[in-house]
């Protein structure tokens, strides 16, 4: 077996070249952190169109109701309440909801708990809950926005009732009663919502806040919570996988350099055997990914904080295959082309169109639609998906097969036909 | 030792080698001499078992090659025409791997790459990469890569391309030394200087075939009923009467001082043809001797130059 000499060959080869060192490793962390520090903290967000909102109402009273329907006709969003068992459309519970938003399939849910109208009859706040992906702090803004408006807009009597009760509790019923004349002159004059309310309904020197919000709105953030930099998993991800593909791709290129400086022939007049040629290439561009991989990731958890020991052996096991399925690229890649020119032409347009679609660059979720689903044929979406699953989901082995699954399959293709393309062109 | 019966091999329509049988004794310093394109470099591959054959058989040591590769290979050292190493590592570094692939390992290796480092001239300059060295620095290194493994048989294809005269006497010298040593060598080269000067059995090739085999000796008599004397004088002379008196030989006036003697055993026969012309009372100014070699040789088998193509 010659594997051993020849992969290590490769690596001294490597380590000689600078700038291959550069582009492997140094060049990403320095994207990370720039990408990382530029986005991060805004986190991000799909597109503002019809957003899927998850909705559980464990009030049931009309005025509950008459508050879904509201928020169901809204253009910006679709309420979700029902979900199908065994063929029986069963109405959300708020475990449910939260396991649909943990394991992706809805980004956010609104909770109305039990005692909702009373609250609003007692002139309480209305306590209502989001619960949400912190991954899409957009949705979050504009469902909680959208909440406000729909009950200011709406239920203005409501709030106005419930904040007379709050008057008269504040300054006892013969006050509360001139005060509430007073009111109702303007809000008569101004109705619905009177433009400066602060200058009308809040009296000086005072803690009584009536005009205060009148939505106890509880924001019940499902996952991601111990991650400093919620983006920043994105980022790390999609720049390690981007460029794991550019240094595969020039380790596969070394192929054509020995078969260009002669090396290759003369390796197989030595006592080896092809397949051990390309195997231990093959082997060596893996070894070199993962390194790669493990580097980016470490260097994300000393820099921004990223927690990779949250569930280690599915990430080393999303590593690994993110690994052997970018190096059965990197070679395929070289198996079509004729000379490194070729290679340095193809594979960065091969690469940046992968990574755009595939979401290496941008969150996949800014993108339209048909984009997203062109990008589930790239390899990128595939390991970027299987890391965010466990940083984002918490999900484990079990859960990530798919990805696990379809990168494995794109390793044994792309390595079957470069191996077939790599044995046809030692030859010639 | 190595035996190579009815080999053919074609590239498409292109008769690469055609029923080629050749047989190369334990020892012996073989070269394998002609143009480009004559198929040296295809037979070297068939016998070092890269490029496989379309008829016939290869035998190592009574070995056929289609069989045994694996233990030929360990057995073969080559030394191929393009330097085929790695010139971001250092000379050691090369050696290393090369020694590697061929299954040397620990103190032995490291002995292995010491020595034939001294042997080819570079052990100062062992950790230099191959990138500071001259070409011929580098070829000499590529010689030592194909030698660590202490081999058998040394297959050396045209090794001297663009090498400095200074290295190819180096390289001569080591070669030499290693059939000393017990070595087979095949020797391949389109300079007829180095098959003549190295080797003491040659086979001349051109388009895929052998078309003269055997010790220089043997092929210069080839050659020899070609000899002839080219006489310069110093005044003009009648033609006709040297052709009166020398009836016996070929003779061809060249210009009026000119003239040429031609025929078998020519040069056996100079003193008695120098002795009649002085009789005749004409006066000698050079006499020029057209020694055989291989390029002439070539010339008379093939109608072309050796380094035509």
């Amino acid at each position: 077996m010659n594997m051993i000499p020849l992969i290590k060959k490769d690596f001294r080869l490597f380590l000689k070249s600078k700038s291959a060192v550069a582009l492997t490793y140094l060049v990403p962390m320095i994207l990370i952190l720039i990408f990382g520090a530029v986005f991060g903290g805004f986190g991000k967000s799909e597109g503002i169109n019809d957003i899927k909102v998850l909705l559980v109402d464990d009030d049931k009273t009309g005025f509950s109701s008459k508050f879904h329907s509201l928020l169901d006709s809204l253009e910006e969003i679709t309420i979700h309440t029902k979900h199908k068992v065994n063929d029986e459309n069963i109405l959300f519970d708020v475990q449910t909801m939260d396991e649909w938003i943990q394991a992706g399939k809805r980004k956010l849910g609104i909770y109305i708990p039990s005692g909702f109208e009373q609250k609003i009859n007692d002139g309480e706040k209305i306590p209502l809950e989001i619960h949400y992906d912190p991954k899409f702090n957009i949705e979050y803004s504009i469902i909680n926005g959208v909440i406000q408006k729909t009950i200011m807009e709406n239920f203005p009597q409501i709030i106005f009732g419930g904040m007379m009760n709050k008057v008269n509790n504040f300054l006892g019923n013969e006050k509360g009663e001139h005060f509430q004349d007073d009111i109702d002159n303007v809000v008569r004059r101004y109705f619905p919502i009177p433009e400066k309310q602060e200058d009308i309904f809040a009296p000086e020197s005072s803690n009584f806040q009536m005009m205060e919000n009148p939505i106890e709105l509880e924001s019940v953030q499902l996952l991601g919570k111990e991650e400093e930099n919620v983006m920043f998993v994105q980022y790390v991800a999609g720049m390690a996988v981007m460029f794991l593909l550019f240094s595969v791709t020039y380790g596969g290129a070394t192929l054509l350099n020995e078969k260009h400086n002669g090396t290759i022939n003369r390796l197989l007049i030595a006592p080896v055997k092809r397949s051990e040629i390309l195997l231990s290439k093959m082997l060596y561009i893996s070894i070199l990914g993962f390194s790669q991989l493990i580097v980016l990731f470490i260097f994300g958890w000393l820099v921004f904080g990223l927690n990779i020991f949250k569930d280690v052996p599915s990430l080393l096991v999303m590593i690994i295959v993110t690994a052997l399925a970018c190096s059965s690229m990197g070679i395929f890649i070289a198996s079509i082309c004729k000379n490194q020119q070729q290679v340095g032409s193809i594979s960065t347009l091969l690469i940046l169109g992968m990574s755009a679609l595939g979401g290496s660059m941008f969150p996949s979720f800014f993108m339209p639609k048909y984009i997203q689903t062109i990008g589930k044929f790239t390899l990128n979406h595939w390991a970027m998906k299987g890391i965010t699953d466990i940083f984002w989901y918490n999900k484990h082995i079990a859960d990530i097969f798919p990805s696990v699954l379809i990168l494995i399959g794109i390793t044994v293709v792309f390595s079957f036909i470069a191996i077939r393309l790599f044995n046809k062109r030692l030859m010639e | 030792m190595i035996e190579l019966k009815d080999v053919s091999k074609n590239y498409g329509e292109i008769k690469a080698l055609q029923n080629v049988s050749l047989k190369i004794e334990k020892g012996e310093l073989f070269g394998l001499l002609g143009p480009n394109g004559a198929g040296k470099t295809t037979m070297i591959n068939v016998i070092n078992t890269f490029l496989p054959f379309d008829n016939g058989d290869v035998f190592i040591n009574n070995l056929s090659i289609k069989d045994n590769q694996r233990e030929i290979k360990q057995k073969i050292g080559i030394i191929p025409q393009e330097i085929a190493l790695y010139e971001e590592l250092s000379a050691y570094e090369n050696l290393k791997f090369w020694g590697e692939i061929y299954e040397l390992s620990g103190k032995d290796l490291k002995n292995r790459c010491n020595d034939i480092l001294k042997l080819v001239g570079l052990y100062d300059r062992r950790n230099d990469t191959l990138k500071k060295y001259s070409g011929g620095m580098k070829r000499r290194i590529n010689i030592a890569a194909g030698l660590l493994h202490n081999p058998e048989i040394i297959l050396m294809d045209e090794p001297t391309v663009g090498v400095d005269p200074q290295s190819r006497n180096f390289i001569f010298g080591m070669i030499e030394h290693l059939n000393t040593t017990g070595k087979t060598i095949i020797y391949t080269t389109h300079y007829m200087e180095e098959a003549e000067r190295l080797c003491k059995r040659i086979a001349i090739m051109d388009h895929g075939k052998i078309i003269a085999s055997g010790t220089k000796e043997e092929l210069f008599k080839l050659l020899e009923e070609e000899n002839n004397i080219t006489i310069i004088f110093k005044n003009d002379f009648d033609f006709e009467n040297f052709q009166i008196t020398f009836s016996k030989y070929q003779l061809t006036q060249v210009d009026d001082k000119t003239i040429i003697f031609s025929g078998s055993n020519i040069i056996e026969n100079l003193s008695e043809i120098i002795l009649i012309i002085k009789k005749m009372e004409i006066e000698i100014k050079e006499i020029d001797f057209a020694k055989p070699n291989l390029e002439k040789l070539f010339l008379k088998l093939t109608g072309r130059e050796l380094r035509d193509e």
